[in-house]
């Protein structure tokens, strides 16, 4: 009596037929009867020609399986809604169930995804979907050489999976969901007739999953095109998210003079930040060809090539709730293998190939006589089922197949080189080849940079690169009082740094380009690099050159971060006259980035001189005509305890 | 007769010029009274003079004026607003029953307001509850930030202050469909720029910026505060010179009220810092941006030295073109 504990839950759970022990075998489940024929021939009233079911059938379903039935089904088609005949309520059937279900789990998916934002994501678990992929986590672990401890939910769905069998693909996987929507929206119930014959072609994904993982043995991480848990955040991020954005924004435009009028201040204010990426439409079209494949078969992907669906089902085929059929009542009608999506259900219909059956339930549905149900079975293999067919030589073969992509992919000319200095990676990083390895560019971490900046990379650092996160200052810096992206990061590729630690992190180092500098070439009083600079890293001293003395700005190297505001902020129309390039980013594994000189680069110095810098930084620029100084005179050094000796005057100062 | 600028008395008015605006109308009305005023005071001295007023009305009834009001207060920052605010005579002055009040606030960087980077939350707490007293239907809390603005809105904690006082918005406007373009005809470097909408729309504007450095105007004051109003201000740093142009931008935005505050004033590492700060516990409020500014400069040691107004070059041109009084000596200052 296993269910009736479990009354807590929407529906009854079934248990074993308490009959079958008397049935005769053919009977029992998982039996074969060759025919629907009567049992013995005294007992046998003639079926009349042209009517399916025998009146003695039907008395022998009233009289013996009827108890049976009315145990052993968990869920049944023609159930009514609230049946308490058997103490027992059905609110639903299973696969109304599951489509609630999905629909809950993919509003919290989507639910967090809008919550991946600036104030939320160091509060909330918003990447609680993408620490549940346990190929996420092996390849990470496997290819960083580490351990991940926030990958550990993944233990936990496989170990339900040991209970729950693949519920995960059918339930609430955010990409299945989508599938089953789109293939509801594109295709409807006019899906062609599928040969239900058994064939092997499902352990295509169990190759590609060994492929995976070989070829994370040589650092190289696939899952961006592999894992659902990588192409679904990146699509809606990349792709559905901008957008979205700007079609709200637009709504609230259109009513902001009502909004006003109506006194609605605080609404009429509201304008959401804009995203902007780059390569999205790559991203798009992987997703397109997911759900195109609809069109070939029902969930295409999750049959035939999802790796993750591949891991959960090596654990899932032991499951302990599994698809049930009474033998004694199936007709070999095979209703139930047409109807199954996931082909779980062959030419055999009373067999269930476990590795592939997601408990949808709709076999349960499409069953006419009763005889499906889905409920506590035997732990264990099914008959047969348990068989994943893989060869020896696929499996060779798929092995070595991800090596060689591997190699080849990591070998590109373009790897982790980093010719031209300018790709940024995220404050704390993990070091180039830990961080390739475990980045599954799902692109949380571009969704939640307060700036924009973050953005996808396309081929700039190789194949091996593609859709890895950058930051493009001229598009969005590195705020300095933000540390989402490594919150918000499911491998912990970016390492979740503390603020005060985030802020001593240096991604690189600004550079003036003196030429398209408009205070070094054109004279003009700009220096809003120095004024926007979060840690005062550039200095502005007045310059004698070919022009004349003027305040011209200096980066103090050391002292630079490589936020990127001054990129961003400087006024110069396309490529910026101040740039940052990786020059000395810090890129470490474990410990701490703030140093003792680090923290004496920003202490607040009482003298110009111990600052490092000249104590022009008051002088008169600006002004044509007044005295350069090169470097600081010791009256000038003085600045914070004297007044200024002579016509040095601050900026905007005159005499 | 070529009369330009707003009187003296009058610089409260938001739309300065020629504009056609919502209360357009109004401007209409104060140029007439005043061109009337003008031709009065041309019979009455009967001098060609009067001619001439039009580059600087101060110069010439400069005598004939009241002398600005500069209210200085020392404490703490909660009560000190509304002691500086009764020394000019009370907030009724300034806004009037069922106004929608702009405050020009300063929170362009997330940093705290011990850094003087931004305008001390308690003092924007103050002055917009101020306003609400004086009957404002709407106290909007403005800039456009410089760093991201959520972030600014959260760690300069004005958006904790203001959190729950009913009738106070604060609008951060990074999106330029905020601003709205608009003519500046007698400025002398700036023609045009995009003024937010709100400033346009509301019956007064206060502002409330923060002392500090700057870094490329000397001193980032008053009239420097309201660059955070416009959209495109690199346009100013780079097609045109910067300190005609910060206070070309008098000529159309005229806050009624100044309140500068200088809580803690930043001296070096302006505007974003960190740099020397200094803790004086005042603000300084006048109806004149010009001498607010004029008179912060000298009390504070801007890179520990002494400094007059007359020497920053945008506070100098702003008293140029006569939008206000610069000299100290000719202000009515009073120490609350």
């Amino acid at each position: 009596m296993v269910g009736r504990g479990l009354r807590f839950l929407p529906f009854q759970l079934g248990r074993r037929c308490p009959g079958g022990s008397f049935l005769p075998p053919e009977y029992k489940e998982g039996g074969r009867r060759s025919a629907p024929t009567p049992l013995s021939a005294g007992d046998t009233p003639a079926t009349p020609p042209g009517k399916r079911r025998s009146n003695y059938e039907r008395k022998f379903v009233l009289q013996f399986d009827g108890v049976v039935a009315e145990n052993s089904l968990l869920f049944n088609n023609r159930r009514p809604l609230f049946h308490s005949k058997d103490s027992g309520t059905y609110p639903m059937k299973l696969s109304t169930f599951r489509r609630l279900t999905q629909a809950i789990a993919f509003t919290a998916f989507a639910v967090l995804f809008i919550f991946t934002i600036y104030p939320f994501a160091a509060k909330i678990p918003v990447d609680a979907f993408l620490r549940l992929d346990p190929l996420v986590a092996t390849v990470a672990m496997i290819g960083s050489r580490a351990f991940i401890v926030t990958m550990i939910w993944a233990a936990a769905l496989l170990g339900l999976s040991f209970l729950f069998g693949r519920f995960f693909c059918g339930y609430i996987c955010p990409l299945g969901t989508l599938i089953d929507l789109s293939d509801f929206l594109i295709h409807g119930k006019k899906h062609k007739k599928e040969n239900v014959e058994p064939k092997t072609n499902r352990r295509i994904k169990y190759y590609v999953l060994i492929g995976a993982i070989f070829a994370s043995l040589l650092g190289a991480n696939f899952l961006a095109f592999l894992s659902p848990m990588s192409i679904t955040p990146r699509v809606s991020a990349l792709v559905l998210y901008p957008p979205v954005i700007w079609l709200i924004n637009s709504t609230i435009d259109l009513f902001r003079p009502v909004l006003l009028a109506m006194g609605l201040d605080t609404f009429a204010q509201v304008s959401f930040q804009r995203y902007f990426f780059s390569s999205g439409v790559a991203a798009f079209f992987l997703l397109a060809i997911i759900v195109a494949a609809n069109f070939w078969r029902k969930r295409f992907w999750c049959r035939y090539v999802c790796p993750t669906g591949a891991f959960i089902s090596l654990f899932s085929r032991f499951g302990i709730i599994k698809r049930q059929v009474n033998g004694s009542l199936c007709t070999d009608c095979k209703l139930c293998s047409a109807k199954c999506d996931m082909r779980a259900v062959d030419s055999d219909p009373r067999n269930t190939v476990l590795s592939e059956c997601v408990l949808c339930g709709d076999c349960v549905d499409a069953c006419k006589k009763h005889a499906v149900s889905i409920g506590f079975g035997p732990p264990g293999f099914g008959k047969g089922n348990g068989a994943l067919n893989i060869e020896r030589r696929g499996f060779i073969q798929s092995a070595a197949a991800g090596l060689v992509l591997a190699a080849t992919v990591k070998a590109g000319i373009n790897s982790p080189k980093n010719v031209n200095g300018r790709f940024i990676r995220p404050p704390g990083s993990l070091p180039e080849p830990e961080f390739l390895a475990r980045c599954i560019r799902c692109g949380e971490c571009m969704k939640t940079c307060k700036t924009n900046g973050l953005q996808p990379a396309d081929l700039e650092c190789g194949f091996d690169g593609l859709w890895t996160p950058h930051l493009v200052p001229r598009h969005g810096p590195c705020e300095d009082k933000c540390n989402m992206c490594g919150h918000v990061c499911p491998t912990e590729a970016i390492r979740p740094l503390p603020l005060p630690e985030k802020q001593f992190v240096k991604l690189g180092t600004a550079v003036v380009d003196r030429h398209r500098c408009i205070a070094w070439e054109q004279e003009k009083l700009c220096l809003i690099c120095a004024e926007i600079c979060p840690i005062h890293a550039i200095d502005s001293m007045v310059v004698d050159n070919f022009k004349g003395p003027f305040k011209r700005p200096f980066v103090i190297d050391d002292k630079c971060i490589g936020c990127g505001y001054c990129e961003k902020a400087c006024p110069v129309q396309g490529r910026a006259a101040i740039e940052v390039y990786s020059i000395g980013e810090d890129r470490i594994k474990h410990g701490s980035y703030i140093t003792e000189r680090k923290k004496e680069l920003r202490a607040m110095k009482e003298s110009a001189a111990e600052n490092g810098v000249s104590a022009d930084a008051m002088g008169s620029g600006g002004e044509a005509g007044t005295k350069p100084v090169q470097q600081a005179t010791p009256a000038q050094n003085q600045q914070t305890n004297k007044p200024f000796v002579g016509e040095e005057l601050p900026k905007g100062f005159s005499q | 007769m070529p009369r330009r600028y707003a009187p003296r008395n009058d610089i409260g008015t938001i739309f300065g010029g020629p504009l056609k605006f919502k209360n357009s109308h109004k401007v209409t009305i104060q140029k007439r009274s005043l061109i009337v005023i003008t031709r009065r005071e041309f019979i009455k001295t009967g001098s060609a003079a009067a001619a001439g007023a039009a580059v600087s009305s101060v110069n010439v009834f400069g005598q004939e004026k009241k002398k600005p009001v500069v209210a200085v207060a020392k404490g703490k920052p909660e009560e000190i607003v509304k002691r500086a605010v009764d020394a000019l005579g009370g907030i009724q002055n300034f806004v009037k029953k069922g106004d929608r009040v702009v405050l020009k606030a300063n929170m362009g960087f997330p940093n705290p307001p011990e850094w003087g980077t931004t305008t001390h939350p308690e003092i924007v707490k103050a002055t917009a509850l101020l306003c609400l007293d004086a009957g404002a239907q709407r106290v909007i809390v403005l800039d456009h930030p410089l760093r991201d603005g959520i972030v600014c809105k959260e760690k300069s904690g004005i958006g904790a202050a203001l959190e729950g006082i009913k009738g106070v918005v604060i609008a951060l406007l990074e999106d330029q469909k905020f601003y709205q373009d608009t003519p500046i005809p007698d400025g002398k470097q700036l023609k045009t720029t995009s003024i937010a909408k709100e400033v346009l729309r509301a019956n007064c504007l206060i502002n409330v910026p923060t002392a500090k450095s700057h870094d490329a105007a000397g001193v980032s004051l008053g009239i420097k505060n309201l660059m955070g109003l416009v959209w495109d201000r690199q346009f100013m740093h780079q097609q045109v010179e910067l300190n005609q142009a910060i206070a070309d931008l008098l000529l159309v935005i005229k806050p009624k009220l100044t309140i500068v505050n200088a809580v803690y004033a930043l001296l070096t590492n302006g505007p974003s810092g960190p740099g020397k700060t200094e803790q004086l516990d005042k603000v300084v409020a006048s109806a004149d941006p010009v001498a607010a500014d004029s008179y912060m400069v000298s009390i504070a040691r801007w890179y520990n030295k002494e400094f007059k107004g007359s020497q920053v070059k945008h506070i100098k041109n702003a008293y140029d073109m006569g939008l206000g009084e610069i000299d100290v000596e000719k202000m009515d200052v009073k120490i609350v």
